[in-house]
């Protein structure tokens, strides 16, 4: 299956069912107008093909020349240039550059390239079984390690330091990814895996940190994959795709964060 | 005796007076009777201060409080219940051990002894408990289990299988004994190793790290 084929297929994604984090109405808006990559999103892209699948890497993407477009010359050759890239998406040459020398640095790393040794970008399919809601996910990478089932997560990031990493991934919602993901695989091969992230961040020297999610991590993942998927299903069937209100329109209380509650007692 | 002696000594005799007290405590009363609660709660919160108590629950009087209800119940020292109630994947479970001091304790049966059977190291070897029951006599023996049971339910995929199966045996047949003869005893709990078995524990980063390593 190519990559077109698993984003075109209709079962809801990791990503897609993550905008119930919002609210049901920004859900629907994020449906029906997909996000244009940004520029920091297509340096994901790019350093995920590198360390997944570089010999792939020409499939998908085409490295943008060093061309003047000032120049009318320049701007036929760029025409040109565009016009061969086809369906293909241009990277710049210096992001390029930099996510070559992430996946380098990453692969020196043994523990990375024994992780990295397994199934690269696989596709799994389920029906969940409380709500009949078809998913979808697509591990970066499924190891065997020993008597262990492995889920492979490449993440890049500005911090990969253990404590920082553990809010951004509750902040960005890997919790609930580490969960869906589980589930999909469990519902696929009858196993229980591992969810293991490898961290880097996108700055010399392109640090590594490889953090396995403990259960209590996947479990609170768990209960959100549960709550979106409910939620995701209450709309489908009803129509009724709400926003911060709530199904029943209701006014919600601005009181202080928790932790300044106690200033006033 | 100087002051700091005296403060040394303090805890135990804390100690002594909350023993005394729970023996008091007549079954289920703690949640009914207002000085029973009070009494509870006091003996709960003393516990909760002794560095003597398991770690888990020292500072934690609400821990202490279940401990003190459940001793009064099955006629035993809170201290008993915090050395072998352990909470595992979010569930309150009996150590292994335990099991067989509560079939000893509950007061039906005598003679409670392990047999086991068939050969070492191989999946018939087996274990069941045997004990004669005090109000008639009789010779009452629990379920055996073996080594092709553990096999065949997957909990050999727990490591303790692999280890120690000898002690996993004994463990395991005093569980079959008090769920089939004297239930109440567990208070409807089950044991620490029925729910590793049944789930068995996740690999830690330190695990896979071993596993990643080859070691």
């Amino acid at each position: 299956m190519t990559e077109k084929e698993y984003r075109q297929h209709p079962a809801i994604s990791r990503s897609e069912l993550w905008a119930m984090n919002k609210s049901p109405e920004y859900f629907k808006y994020r449906r029906e107008h997909p996000i244009e990559p940004t520029p920091a999103m297509l340096f994901g892209q790019v350093a995920h093909k590198l360390l997944l699948q570089p010999e792939d890497f020409e499939t998908d993407f085409i490295l943008a020349p060093d061309i003047d477009r000032r120049t009318k010359a320049g701007k036929e050759a760029w025409n040109e240039f565009l016009d061969a890239a086809a369906d293909r998406t241009v990277v710049p040459a210096d992001m390029y550059e930099t996510a070559l020398a992430m996946s380098e640095k990453a692969m020196s790393e043994p523990l990375v390239r024994k992780l990295l040794a397994g199934q690269k970008e696989q596709p799994f399919f389920w029906t969940d079984a409380d709500t009949g809601e078809d998913c979808k996910i697509r591990t970066d990478c499924l190891t065997e390690i020993g008597d262990n089932l492995i889920i492979v997560d490449y993440k890049t990031c500005n911090d990969a330091s253990t404590d920082v990493f553990m809010r951004e991934a509750v902040k960005f919602g890997y919790e609930f990814q580490s969960a869906m993901y589980s589930e999909g695989v469990e519902r696929n091969t009858g196993r229980k895996p591992l969810f293991v992230f490898i961290a880097q961040e996108k700055t010399e020297p392109y640090a590594v940190n490889i953090l396995q999610a403990d259960e209590a991590f996947v479990l609170r993942g768990y209960d959100r994959y549960r709550e979106f998927l409910g939620i995701y299903h209450y709309c489908r069937t009803t129509g009724d795709w709400y926003g911060y209100m709530g199904k029943e329109k209701i006014l919600n209380t601005l009181t202080l964060p928790s932790w300044m509650k106690g200033d006033n007692e | 005796m100087n002051e700091e002696q005296a403060l040394q000594k303090q805890p135990t005799q804390q100690m002594t007076a909350a023993l005394e007290q729970t023996a008091a405590l007549s079954p289920g009363n703690v949640w009914s009777d207002k000085a029973a609660f009070n009494q509870a709660l006091r003996v709960a919160d003393m516990l909760s201060k002794s560095s003597l108590v398991p770690q888990n629950y020292q500072g934690k009087p609400q821990d202490c409080f279940i401990a003190v209800d459940m001793a009064a119940r099955m006629n035993t020292s809170p201290i008993f219940i915090m050395q072998n109630l352990y909470v595992v994947k979010g569930k309150p479970s009996w150590a292994g051990q335990a099991c067989k001091a509560m079939i000893d304790n509950c007061g039906k049966f005598k003679n409670v002894k392990h047999v086991y059977t068939g050969k070492i190291g191989t999946d018939d070897r087996g274990c069941y408990i045997t004990a004669v029951r005090i109000s008639d006599g009789e010779v009452v023996n629990g379920t055996e289990v073996t080594m092709a049971m553990a096999k065949a339910e997957g909990w050999l995929s727990n490591t303790k299988w692999k280890n120690m199966p000898e002690q996993m045996l004994g463990y395991r047949a005093a569980t079959f004994f008090a769920r089939m003869h004297c239930p109440e005893a567990l208070m409807g709990l089950q044991t620490r190793e029925e729910v590793e078995d049944t789930e068995p524990r996740q690999a830690t980063a330190a695990d896979l790290t071993a596993a990643l390593k080859g070691e």
